[in-house]
């Protein structure tokens, strides 16, 4: 047998326990599916481990053996496609979300999705980036429409019809029986250089703003949100936006 | 002595995220320090950032788990591109890579699974250590790894097939001594074989570990779990790999990572052994 073939054998063992394994294997004290049971068990064993420090909340909602099931499942469909596992597990969102089973959670989807953008901004580093107040101040009201604000590289967006922001504090702090799931929620996670990571959920018209900028659209095509200036400054103090530029 | 080369002997450990606030503030007296490479990829991440306050006060060795150098697939060009920004970045004094491959068909397996020891599996690691000196510029270390299987399609020794690649290829190797003592133990094989018969010039780096016991009804496999002290069976096997190399060793701990005094500890058991072995070499 062939190296190629082998690998390829192997591959199918491990993803698969109902594939029939043919490798020629030395005889020993343990049969061959034992031993590959052990890679078999290191391989979702470990990845589920590194589901589960990612999608803590996840975890704790659905509970143990679900989730150990959601993780084979998920494991076994969307193995890593690198050799790296740090950006393992942004497809969860979108695979729970496709997930019969979970339709009686269809906040769950969200919830990942929340969890996913709070560890991508916990992974980076927050280097201090002072918003350039001064430019902003040369800039004359005709020019203002002009003005297209930057998010800060670590910051993500997330609309979900669920309170899911409320959900994930309410696991974190144990206090779930108070919240109620069926309402709409924006939700912006951002960290600053020197501030813990922010999680907070904004109004509608804030979100449509955010998300407008995201798209390089200039403020003069934007609708800006009531009370827009105290809102921006609260975005920048926060880190939330950390630029601007002036399209023509 | 350059700030990036490892002074003969040194007993390094393996810098894991849980030390990197005591490292950055105590700036613990340790010769040098190990990295798994892949955590430190991305630029703008919190490893990366502790590795730029940490790696101006001590040597660096960067290890590698994912680059599969054994799979039938191509090399990731984009995942050698990352390793070369990082190197350029830090200038480690080591770099090394195992025998083994992670995946196939664009699929990877979070392990570093077997290779059979053949002269076509051969052939391949040597074209790919050739092609990752190449890129890199420089020499890289090859460590053996723990096997929990063996292919019957195998006709060398482990031993047989890292003379082999060094050989053909002018690669370094890292022996890691825990991982041979699990094999010997796992397959009946002999760890003093595989010590006398290794190419040991080429030795630039040794790795010592703890393994964990899985017991069956069958019998028991020994795992390389790395989430213990080191074994006195492996440190019976340091004390014959010093009088043979001036290599310097770490002290691997990856699972339940304990204090850095623990660590600490560890270290000052193999200068220890060190010591013992250079006064014997006096009076001798
Ligand atoms: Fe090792």
């Amino acid at each position: 047998m062939g190296l190629k073939e082998i690998q390829e054998q192997f591959s199918s063992a491990l993803l698969d326990k109902s594939e029939a394994f043919s490798l020629q294997i030395l005889p020993g004290t343990f049969q061959a599916d034992q031993r590959i049971q052990l890679y078999r068990n290191n391989f979702y064993i470990s990845l589920s481990e590194v589901l589960s420090g990612v999608f803590p909340v996840t975890h704790a909602l659905v509970g143990d053996t679900f989730f150990a099931q959601l993780c084979k499942a998920f494991i076994r469909q969307h193995p890593p496609a690198e050799g790296s596992v740090t950006h393992y597990g942004a497809d969860l969102p979108d695979f729970i979300a496709c997930l019969s089973q979970a339709e009686s959670t269809p906040y769950l989807a969200d919830v990942a999705r929340l969890e996913w953008a709070y560890a991508k901004v916990n992974e980076y580093w927050k280097v201090e980036m002072p918003f350039p107040f001064e430019k902003l101040a040369l800039v004359v009201p005709e020019e203002w429409p002009n003005i297209l604000f930057k998010l800060a590289k670590n910051v993500h967006l997330i609309c979900s019809d669920f309170a899911v922001l409320d959900i994930v504090n309410g696991v974190r702090n144990d206090c779930l029986e108070d919240v109620v799931v069926a309402i709409p929620q924006q939700i912006i996670i951002s960290g600053a250089a020197n501030q813990e990571i922010q999680c907070q959920a904004v109004s509608p018209p804030e979100y449509a703003f955010l998300e407008a900028i995201t798209r390089g659209i200039a403020l003069g095509e934007t609708s800006p949100p009531p009370d827009f200036e105290a809102f921006l400054q609260n975005m920048i103090i926060k880190g939330v936006i950390d630029d601007f530029e002036m399209l023509d | 002595m350059e700030k990036n080369q490892i002074p003969a002997k040194a007993v390094g450990l393996g810098l894991r995220a849980p030390h990197y606030e005591e490292v950055v503030q105590n700036k613990p007296k340790v010769p040098w320090f190990e990295v798994h490479s892949e955590n430190y990829f991305d630029e703008c991440g919190l490893n990366r950032h502790f590795l730029r306050e940490i790696a101006p006060h001590y040597p660096l060795s960067f290890h590698g788990v994912g680059l599969s150098l054994g799979s039938c697939d191509e090399l990731s060009s984009h995942h050698l591109k990352q390793l070369k920004a990082l190197i350029n970045e830090f200038q480690p004094a080591l770099i090394s890579e195992h025998l083994s491959w992670t995946g196939t068909n664009g699929q990877f397996f979070n392990d570093l699974l077997p290779l059979p020891y053949t002269e076509e599996a051969l052939n391949l690691f040597c074209q790919k250590v050739d092609c990752v000196q190449t890129e890199l510029g420089q020499k890289i270390l090859i460590e053996n790894p723990t096997a929990y299987l063996q292919f019957a399609v195998s006709h060398m020794k482990e031993w047989e097939f890292l003379n082999q690649l060094q050989a053909r290829t002018g690669c370094g190797l890292l022996l890691d001594l825990n991982n041979i003592y699990v094999n010997a133990s796992n397959h009946g094989d002999s760890a003093a074989t595989y010590l006398e018969s290794i190419n040991w010039s080429a030795v630039e780096e040794i790795h010592l570990a703890g393994f964990t016991v899985n017991e069956y009804e069958d019998g028991a496999i020994l795992i390389d779990t790395h989430g213990s002290r080191v074994h006195d069976e492996v440190w019976a096997l340091y004390r014959q790999a010093t009088i043979q190399t001036e290599a310097p060793v770490l002290i691997e701990w990856d699972t339940d990572i304990p204090d850095l005094t623990v660590l600490e500890e560890e270290a000052a058991k193999a200068r220890q052994i060190n010591a013992a072995i250079q006064q014997v070499a006096a009076w001798a």
